[in-house]
């Protein structure tokens, strides 16, 4: 940038300070308040409040959600992003659009959703509760919805990344006679690993603090189907803050530490956020 | 209007870029900056453009001292390699741009800047497409736009960085003849930076030859190619080939061959550079070079014939010299040459 | 189509892998979101009327749809300044700011929720500054803004920051050199060529505020006509099992939410051919 097209000093040092300062309020604040609340009354509460056994099943239930989400979505997006990147089809742009749908529906509805079909009432209601199959109220529903909410993240990182490097690399391991599966494990996938990863980081944040989605569906059932913000959201609304903000500070770390992770992966690949997570 | 940069020297971090430059580009002239990538010719004109202000030195335009002023009080016209023309307006508003930013008391009426921007359209021959945005273009048209809008305010020079850098080869030489017509109407003193020295002979009426952020060699076209100030101007401007020679006595000698009178220079080893077209073949005799014909190259209409000489391990390229085969042996002498220091 | 795609490419695997795309598509997304609309079809307008706009449900239309409008204003102006304080000066710790921003993304919305509870509530961090003022945040429509100003501002800044990245320097340059001056560049040269990222930004923010669930509940008051979003209508109705009017209040927000997609898909189609 050359002097004759940026600001004066003046300027450039009150643009920077405005920025600081709302960030400052918006997002540093929050995150000082989460870890402040919950240490208000020492170490030991702190303490207390996580190894409660309601505490530990609701960071049970949230890690076998995300164990299962992710997972799933990881097969989705690798295999939509090997269709539409690899291949030509009409309805290309329609097909990614409903791919991003979930992210443009509030949680709410991803949760009613679920309950209208498998719910008592809903469509499939009467036959699963004649099989003694229960899915809302219960972990296949917290489940469900958890991968409603986290649908595209993976795809949506894998399509552009995959359709900027193109075929050529899939096209000479072809031609030098690898198979589907060794051009894929041995060329495509060493490729995207890092696009994948970083995909997988925001989908297991997302997994793991659904809140909305997942409060239609679960029924709050304590110590059974509540995850770790629904418990976060009990303990507050019994007035318990300690506890509540004790909990929510181990959602907090998740959040610092995939931004780290995020960050380095940014900085060693030059990776840029996709907007609209 | 004449510009004038004096003792100018700018630094990138450890990198410097102009070294004690000084030049005059005088009124109404077509001036070339030519030299190699990294030489500082595109430093130089953005220093005259003010959009990068030097370390040490001044800038004048008319005597007048504008080192300090910025590109948007200086009046000049700038072409950019990459045209920079804004996408989001059409042709006619990009022309019509530098018009409608200046202060309500001097700006044209906007019937005034209307019939500037059909001027302009017609000036580069694109009277349609007024109305169409930049994407819509080629690039040889774009340039044109880039020329129009920066014409537009009646500049006192007008500065090109590398215009026809981005075109292609054919594209280019059109331009090239009618970017010399356009200067020739409009009388604007103009300076433009280009790596093709063919482009700075043809069109410059003086060009300026930079290495390292130093000027070698300024002159008319014809001075640069016959007499080089420089080594470097010798080697960089049209083919030559490059022997290294022993002056002995004032007289120059070649593996033992007196080529003749020095001129002045000091004993001692030296480099002699000269022309493809500088070499005739001769009888055994003095200053006669016995030669062996390696191969033969085809350029278009001209031949080039690859000749080692005696058995120094040197090889010449020269022009056509009646009929040699491969293998065959022969004399050369060497009609003119410069001498540099080695 | 699948045979045409097989004979132009000698990469395997597309029917199975678009085969499982649509399937799990399907089976995930597309038919449970239809239960929605099938179930509200089955109503009849009256009943479906009656519940959708009713004075409750106008007054979170209302609250949901404006504060969404606010925050994401809010955002804008924000968000731009700091895209381009990011892009464009230097300054120490500017990579933790940068990774910041994204924070909303990262956060479960519960736990900025009963952050920003805490801190705006009466005896808070910042709400007893402002008490004192008579301003109330927290338990008010002014507390949902907050919410969502804060889960918005990643949408703007991450939309604008790579067009103004790929802004050529050559462009202002040309700008200058033509005369106009430092703000004349920026509204005549800079603004419109980020316009459409502005714009897809601000659109984002906002259909994301409009859905937004976890950081509002907490902050806001939740009463009836005068701080409950539509979101928790939804839930309220759930709760009384009333799946009907549920569905019905979910419909008008899924018609919402479509109408804003197809308005960014729209800006985004505009803004690449902006910066072709």
């Amino acid at each position: 940038m050359s002097s004759s097209t940026t600001e004066s000093r003046l300027v450039r040092r009150l643009l920077i300070g405005i920025a600081l300062a709302f960030l400052s309020f918006n997002l540093l604040l929050p995150l000082f308040a989460v870890f402040s609340e919950a240490l208000r009354e020492g170490w030991q509460g702190y303490q207390a409040a996580i190894i409660e056994p309601d505490a530990l099943a609701a960071i049970r239930l949230t890690l076998l959600a995300a164990a299962i989400a992710v997972p799933f979505n990881i097969v989705f997006g690798v295999c939509a992003a090997w269709a539409i990147a690899r291949f030509e089809f009409p309805g290309k742009s329609l097909l990614i659009t409903l791919i991003d749908l979930p992210f443009s529906v509030s949680p709410v509805i991803a949760g009613l959703i679920y309950v209208l079909l498998f719910g008592a009432h809903g469509w499939f209601g009467p036959w699963l509760d004649e099989h003694d199959i229960q899915i809302v109220f219960a972990v296949p529903g917290i489940v469900l919805a958890t991968i409603f909410v986290t649908f595209p993240f993976v795809a949506r990182e894998l399509i552009p990344l995959m359709q900027e490097q193109g075929n050529d690399e899939e096209e000479a391991a072809l031609s030098l006679g690898a198979s589907g599966w060794q051009t894929f494990w041995r060329v495509t996938l060493p490729n995207i690993r890092w696009g994948l990863l970083y995909g997988v980081l925001l989908c297991n944040a997302r997994a793991m603090g659904e809140f909305g989605a997942v409060s239609v569906v679960s029924g709050h059932i304590r110590g059974l189907t509540n995850t770790m913000p629904l418990h976060v959201e009990i303990l507050y609304n019994e007035y318990n803050f300690i506890a509540a903000f004790a909990v929510a500070s181990l959602l907090a770390l998740l959040a610092l530490v995939t931004l780290v992770a995020k960050s380095l992966l940014e900085w060693r690949f030059g990776r840029k956020a996709v907007a609209g997570h | 209007m004449t510009v004038s940069v004096h003792h100018i020297t700018k630094r990138f971090g450890a990198f410097t870029a102009l070294d004690d430059v000084s030049l005059d580009a005088r009124p109404g002239e077509f001036l070339a900056l030519l030299g190699p990538s990294g030489s500082g010719k595109t430093t130089l004109l953005r220093v005259m453009a003010g959009l990068e202000f030097p370390d040490a030195g001044a800038v004048l335009f008319d005597h007048v001292d504008v080192t300090n002023a910025r590109a948007a009080e200086r009046r000049v016209g700038f072409v950019f390699q990459h045209y920079a023309l804004f996408r989001h307006m059409t042709v006619a508003e990009n022309i019509a741009f530098g018009l409608k930013v200046k202060k309500p008391v001097e700006r044209p009426s906007p019937e005034a800047i209307a019939a500037r921007v059909r001027d302009l359209l017609g000036l580069i021959q694109l009277e349609h497409l007024g109305g169409r945005y930049p994407s819509q273009l080629s690039g040889g048209q774009r340039q044109r736009v880039a020329l129009a809008r920066a014409l537009a305010v009646g500049p006192r020079v007008l500065l090109l960085d590398e215009p026809f850098g981005a075109l292609d080869a054919k594209v280019r030489k059109d331009l090239r003849r009618w970017l010399r017509q356009i200067h020739d109407e409009t009388g604007v003193t103009s300076v433009f930076v280009t790596h093709d020295q063919e482009e700075a002979l043809e069109l410059a009426d003086r060009v300026v030859v930079m290495n390292h952020g130093r000027i070698e060699q300024v002159g008319e076209p014809a001075e640069i190619y016959d007499h080089p100030a420089s080594a470097f101007v010798a080697d960089f401007i049209g083919e030559a080939n490059r022997l290294e020679v022993t002056v002995r006595h004032g007289r120059v000698f070649f593996a033992g061959v007196d080529l003749g009178p020095a001129d002045g220079h000091g004993d001692g080893p030296a480099i002699l550079y000269a022309r493809p077209h500088d070499f005739v073949i001769t009888d055994v005799g003095a200053g006669a070079i016995p030669a062996v014909r390696r191969s033969h190259r085809r350029l278009g209409a001209r031949h080039r014939i690859l000749l080692s000489l005696g058995d120094s391990g040197a090889t010449v390229e020269v022009e056509t010299l009646g009929p040699l085969d491969d293998g065959d042996v022969c004399h050369l002498a060497i009609q003119r040459w410069d001498l540099f220091p080695a | 189509m699948t045979i045409l795609a097989r004979r132009r490419s000698i990469i395997p695997g597309f029917g199975i892998t678009l085969g499982y795309t649509l399937l799990v598509l399907g089976l995930v997304v597309l038919i449970p979101l239809s239960a929605v609309f099938l179930k509200s079809a089955g109503m009849g307008w009256e009943a479906f009327a009656d519940v959708a706009f009713s004075r409750r449900a106008w007054a979170a239309y209302r609250l949901s749809f404006g504060a969404s409008l606010l925050a994401a204003s809010i955002n804008l102006v924000f968000g731009l300044t700091t895209a381009w304080v990011l892009v464009r000066y230097e300054f120490a710790g500017k990579r933790v700011v940068s990774a910041l921003v994204d924070l909303p993304f990262a956060l479960p919305t519960a736990v900025a929720g009963i952050a920003l509870t805490a801190l705006y509530a009466g005896n808070g961090l910042i709400g007893q500054y402002l008490e004192p003022w008579g301003v109330q945040v927290a338990f008010t429509p002014l507390g949902v803004v907050v919410a969502l100003v804060f889960i918005g501002l990643p949408f703007v800044v991450r939309t604008v920051e790579p067009v103004l990245q790929d802004l050529g320097a050559d462009v202002e340059e040309a700008a200058a050199s033509l005369g106009a001056s430092r703000w004349q560049t920026f509204g005549k040269v800079i603004f419109p060529a980020i316009l459409p990222a502005l714009l897809t930004g601000f659109a984002l923010a906002f259909a994301r505020a409009v859905g937004e669930y976890g950081s509002v509940i907490f902050i806001a008051g939740n009463m009836p006509l005068e701080s409950e979003i539509a979101p928790l209508l939804i839930v309220i109705q759930l709760e009384q099992y009333n799946y009907e009017g549920a569905t019905a209040i979910a419909v008008v927000m899924l018609v919402a939410s479509f109408a804003l997609l197809f308005a960014i898909n729209l800006l985004q189609a505009w803004s690449r051919r902006r910066m072709a």
